[in-house]
């Protein structure tokens, strides 16, 4: 039985994975994680999920951080923002905000030269208009491994902006209601037209009341509704 | 005799129209653009106002993603220009009153719109050329009778 419920199992879970065409994406809301289903807007060039109330959350894949799960696509997101990302990203930030803390400060009499360190250590140099040029240099080089030489810029580009993924549904929500605010009665106006209908049906029921007290009979009322449609 | 005063003078209207917020150096580009003067002067339906308030709220959202998250060390300018590859890399330091600024902003750009309201504002100002051009007048006229304004 183990080997057909090995084979049951994943025929399942093969199945639950191909039940979308979009791909699936492996949200983090704080401590919890749960498995939502993928759709695309076109119009936004973006994916969405849905979250506890059924509104939208947008994603952007705009660097390519999706990855296959047996042959469908899967995706990293969390509540605090909108790209979507990878282990690999997790890691090189993880490591980066260790690496920050763990240099110690260069000692006066340390012997290094530039030349080494930009053989063994830089992945870029960056020219920059004022202030001297920045050299990148690698946080996790190990002279055992030379090899393993990472390159952090490909990571830390997906945040070059606080992206949220519930704006583009708020953009959206404040852009229909603008239209709707435009295209419909001008509220004003119907409260002007309001108000001086108001004010002649005060007067006409002042009228209504003081000829009709003084000696019966006076102005009835369909004939005041009569004068006020033909204004 | 008295020089007639030309009013509204350009002074009046720049004190009329001015605004600390958008005199203050940490207020974001965008919200000084949509608290400008041309938004009071403006000829404006309650619809029309409606619908500049809502178009307002997206432009602060977009102005509150145009930076990275909050406590990022992608702040730091080294940083940030190593990593963005941007030589002219130079994030504003976003802290708690720029944010602040933003959503007061958003209220002064609601109430200066409120002026534009059928040219409520303009109008104003024309009542006020109106008024001081009588007053004007009155006075000129009070001068060219000479002792007779005394009878």
């Amino acid at each position: 039985m183990g080997r057909i419920g090995d084979w049951l199992r994943e025929w399942h879970f093969k199945k639950f994975l191909n039940s979308t065409s979009n791909g699936w994406l492996l949200f983090q809301e704080g401590k919890d994680y749960s498995l939502k289903e993928l759709a695309f807007d076109e119009d936004l060039g973006a994916y969405f999920v849905e979250d506890e109330d059924g509104e939208p959350l947008y994603f952007e894949d705009e660097n390519g951080r999706m990855g296959n799960l047996e042959g469908k696509p899967l995706g990293l997101a969390s509540s605090q923002g909108r790209p979507i990302v990878s282990v690999e990203d997790a890691e090189h930030a993880t490591a980066f905000d260790d690496k920050r803390s763990d240099i110690p400060p260069l000692q006066d009499d340390d012997h290094i030269s530039i030349g080494q360190v930009r053989e063994s250590l830089q992945v870029a140099r960056i020219e920059r208009d004022a202030g001297p040029d920045v050299e990148v240099i690698n946080p996790f080089f190990d002279r055992a491994e030379q090899a393993e030489i990472v390159d952090l810029r490909p990571t830390f580009q997906l945040f070059r902006r606080s992206a949220r993924p519930d704006t583009p549904r708020k953009a959206a929500k404040n852009a229909v209601e603008a239209e709707r605010a435009k295209s419909g009665p001008d509220l004003g106006q119907i409260g002007f037209v309001g108000t001086i209908f108001g004010a002649f049906l005060l007067g006409a029921i002042t009228v209504e009341f003081i000829a009709g007290g003084g000696g019966g009979g006076g102005v009835s009322l369909p004939v005041m509704l009569d004068v006020f449609s033909m204004l | 005799m008295q020089e007639p005063q030309i009013n509204p003078t350009q002074e009046y209207v720049d004190s009329i129209l001015a605004s600390d917020l958008r005199e203050h150096d940490k207020t974001p580009e965008e919200i000084r653009n949509i608290t400008a003067p041309e938004f009071a002067l403006a000829n404006f339906k309650s619809a029309d106002r409606e619908y500049f308030r809502l178009h307002f709220e997206n432009i602060a959202l977009l102005s509150e993603e145009r930076y990275p998250p909050k406590y990022a060390r992608l702040r730091e300018e080294t940083i940030g220009a190593a990593m963005y590859e941007d030589s002219g890399y130079d994030v504003e330091d976003t802290d708690q009153l720029r944010d602040n600024l933003r959503e007061i902003g958003l209220h002064v750009s609601h109430a200066e719109t409120s002026r534009s309201v059928d040219g409520w504002q303009q109008d104003k100002f024309s009542e006020s050329i109106t008024t001081n051009r009588v007053e004007d007048a009155r006075v000129e006229e009070e001068e060219s009778r000479g002792l007779g304004r005394y009878l």
